[in-house]
């Protein structure tokens, strides 16, 4: 006979699935009824129970976390520190990371948190006491102190208005929804008109004007969502808001980069991490041209940060450095994301998506050569770590020749910039040593990992790799023989596995002939250190 | 340059599993993709918190990530022994909170009502139902949220707490018969 918590569940699973109804199961066992009932009836109450997501922006902000930290981990236990246990220790990459972690955690936990922060339960566009609260604002407005304040004041105004066009989204009034957006518009004009007032008049506008470019971020991810759920009438109105919060973010950073460079582009770091986020949710709900939009903006953002690291370099003072190692340092996540983003993004995004990965490329090496000067072995560190980041994506790829080939060319690219870090630290006699060493050590662990991805990829990925090996065993050489020739030894090379062996060697002669007949052509030319094109087959 | 896309079987999470065993980090982060939603739930249905819930949801992954070794052993399905993890970790949550209660009413009611999931649209029948479930002992409660908010199968269930399939349909109706008793002494009072 069938046990009473057989039939139970038998009859909870049949209703869930609509095999049968409540009354159907309690007649199938009509002695059971009275205790079967009211069991059925408070297990199904529960299956209606809500379910719960993650937001987005938290997942993907703990998926680039854990990154981090596993690639830290691992880069600090494999890289040889214990022979420079004297050198400074890499307290500041790490401290500059963390500033850079702090802002868009607050970036993107006030967005993920938008739910708390404007669920206002004051009145809407269309509540009979709306006209009161404007009528409250408007006197608080009127009230005495300096245009600085007002505008700061303005400020808070366009935060409402950024409340009530997310409580009014779900509702379906698409003229209260319009006329929000519209009164957000208004209210960012007056910040702008009151921080120029207070600009000419000689105040000092630092503070308002950071509040303003973290604001404006926050702002631009939730309307982006408002944007989403607004119905099409109001979609035009909250379009122009988007345009308005996004333009009213590049001039407070365009004043912000003028006094403080440094915090300038953190916060420009954090929005393009927002946008990227944006993009990853988007790419969720297969929305192409929402995908396509968050990456334009991603690149706009990008493209200003060149704007700030040329106001740090007015600066002087270092400023430059501090800059160029916040980007070199975000662009290795942004790399992250993408790569997240190339796997969920429709096809109809691809090519705003290969736009903003040569964009990020772009970025680290600007942002490494900018620090390079002034510190190679930690410009250095950040690239190989890169390198190792750009591997580890092409082993987890192993089954897609695409992405693998995609994963080397960037590797290759980040092994030139790396060469290039080399020749800045010869010609400043900087750490010359140190960084040569860091990248004869890492370029061991690379190839132990390149031939660990030769193993598990298909024939026609193999080329690339036996390339990658094969200038990654030169540089190496080249490094060993340097290092010699100043009287210290590095462990050489334990061997590439003898069954690729032949075939890297052809590509090391290759790769060699190559740079011979190079530097015959152009004396005193570097050689271009992504290889010969005939040894990429 | 540049073209990518994803082709991915979807029957490869032994393969990725395998990698992480490897130390393979792009790996984990896959799995991470594909599990991370139902470890927030499984943790947010304890703690009724969402910052509490995102926390703990990515100690879980790195926990997992530096205990992989260990995983190997257990053969369990990965889903369940990342919720292995998330079930200790909420545990040593409320260890180290004495001056929590399981559930706090007032958490729970306010924390469903501003949250941007779909809690806050619960009604209140429904929050009297999850005091109701979260006054269960242990056992009973796992099996209740496993089983109906989270859907996990009896096999599943079974894997994660350590017990046999009959058991955990056992407690299922222990765990249903009592909740009638709650929500009846409930209303009484």
């Amino acid at each position: 006979m069938k046990k009473f918590e057989d039939i139970l569940v038998q009859c909870i699973e049949d209703v869930k699935a609509n095999r049968s109804s409540l009354e159907d199961c309690l007649d199938r066992y009509p002695h059971l009824r009275d205790r079967l009932d009211p069991l059925l009836t408070i297990a199904l109450d529960i299956c209606e129970i809500p379910d719960v997501k993650p937001s987005p922006s938290f997942k993907i902000r703990a998926r680039v976390r854990l990154m981090d930290e596993i690639s830290r981990r691992s880069a600090v236990r494999r890289w040889p520190w214990s022979r420079y246990h004297n050198q400074p220790k890499p307290t500041l990459l790490r401290r500059r990371f963390s500033m850079v972690g702090v802002v868009i955690a607050i970036v993107l936990t006030l967005s993920a948190a938008g739910g708390t922060a404007y669920a206002s339960q004051g009145s809407l566009p269309g509540d009979t006491l709306y006209p009161v609260k404007l009528a409250t604002e408007q006197v608080r407005m009127a009230l005495p102190g300096d245009d600085l304040s007002k505008a700061e004041r303005a400020l808070t105004l366009a935060e409402r208005r950024v409340e009530e066009m997310e409580a009014l989204a779900s509702r379906s009034s698409a003229d209260d929804l319009a006329r929000a957006a519209e009164a957000y518009c208004d209210a960012m004009d007056r910040v702008r008109a009151r921080l120029k007032r207070a600009a000419d008049g000689g105040l000092i506008t630092a503070n308002v004007t950071a509040r303003i470019a973290e604001a404006t971020a926050r702002h631009l991810y939730v309307i982006d969502a408002v944007f989403d759920n607004a119905p099409d009438e109001a979609k035009p109105a909250v379009e122009r808001a988007r345009n308005v919060s996004q333009a009213g973010h590049f001039r407070a950073l365009q004043v912000l980069a003028d006094e403080h460079p440094g915090k300038a582009t953190e916060i420009n770091l954090a929005a393009m991490e927002g946008r990227l986020s944006r993009a990853l949710a988007a790419a969720q709900e297969t929305n192409a041209g929402e995908v396509e939009n968050a990456l334009r903006q991603f690149e706009e953002m990008s493209q200003f940060g060149l704007e700030i690291a040329n106001a740090a370099w007015q600066q002087g003072a270092g400023e430059e450095a501090v800059v160029g190692e916040l980007v070199a340092g975000a662009t290795l996540r942004h790399l992250s994301v993408l790569d997240v983003l190339a796997d969920q993004a429709p096809d109809a995004a691809l090519q705003a998506l290969i736009r903003a990965r040569q964009e990020s490329m772009n970025r680290h090496r600007e942002g490494l050569l900018a620090m390079c000067e002034h510190d190679p072995a930690r410009a250095t560190e950040i690239n190989l770590t890169a390198m190792s980041g750009r591997l580890e994506r092409a082993k987890a790829e192993a089954d897609n020749t695409e992405s693998v080939e995609i994963a080397l060319q960037q590797f290759e690219m980040m092994a030139d910039f790396g060469e290039a870090i080399s020749r800045i630290a010869h010609d400043v006699g900087s750490d010359e040593d140190l960084v040569e060493e860091l990248i004869a050590q890492t370029t061991l662990i690379h190839v132990d990992v390149l031939a660990e991805v030769w193993e598990k990829v298909h024939e026609q990925a193999r080329d690339a790799i036996e390339g990658a090996m094969a200038r990654a065993l030169i540089r190496h050489e080249t490094r060993v023989r340097a290092m010699e020739q100043r009287g210290i030894a590095l462990p050489d090379h334990a061997g590439v596995p003898a069954h690729m062996r032949e075939r890297v060697d052809e590509r090391i002669r290759e790769q060699k002939m190559w740079e011979e007949r190079e530097a015959a052509l152009s004396p005193g030319i570097p050689g271009f250190a992504g290889g010969c094109p005939g040894c990429r087959r | 340059m540049y073209q990518n896309r994803r082709q991915e079987p979807a029957s490869d999470e032994a393969v990725l599993v395998q990698r992480v065993i490897d130390r393979d980090a792009g790996a984990f982060g896959r799995l991470y993709d594909v599990h991370v939603d139902r470890v927030y739930r499984h943790i947010y249905y304890r703690v009724w918190n969402r910052t509490d819930a995102e926390d703990l949801t990515q100690q879980v992954f790195l926990k997992a990530w530096q205990a992989i070794d260990r995983y190997r052993k257990t053969g369990s399905p990965f889903i369940a022994w990342l919720l292995t993890i998330s079930h200790n970790l909420v545990i040593d949550f409320y260890r180290t909170r004495k001056d929590r209660a399981y559930i706090e009413a007032e958490t729970l009611a306010s924390d469903s009502a501003s949250s941007p999931e779909r809690a806050a649209e619960a009604s209140l029948e429904q929050q009297r139902l999850w005091r109701a479930v979260l006054k269960l002992s242990g056992d009973e409660q796992q099996v209740v949220i496993m089983r109906f908010m989270e859907g996990f199968e009896f096999a599943e269930i079974a894997s994660v707490l350590n017990k046999k399939e009959g058991n955990v349909r056992v407690i299922l109706h222990r765990a249903l018969a009592r909740l009638r008793t709650i929500l009846e002494k409930e209303r009484e009072s």
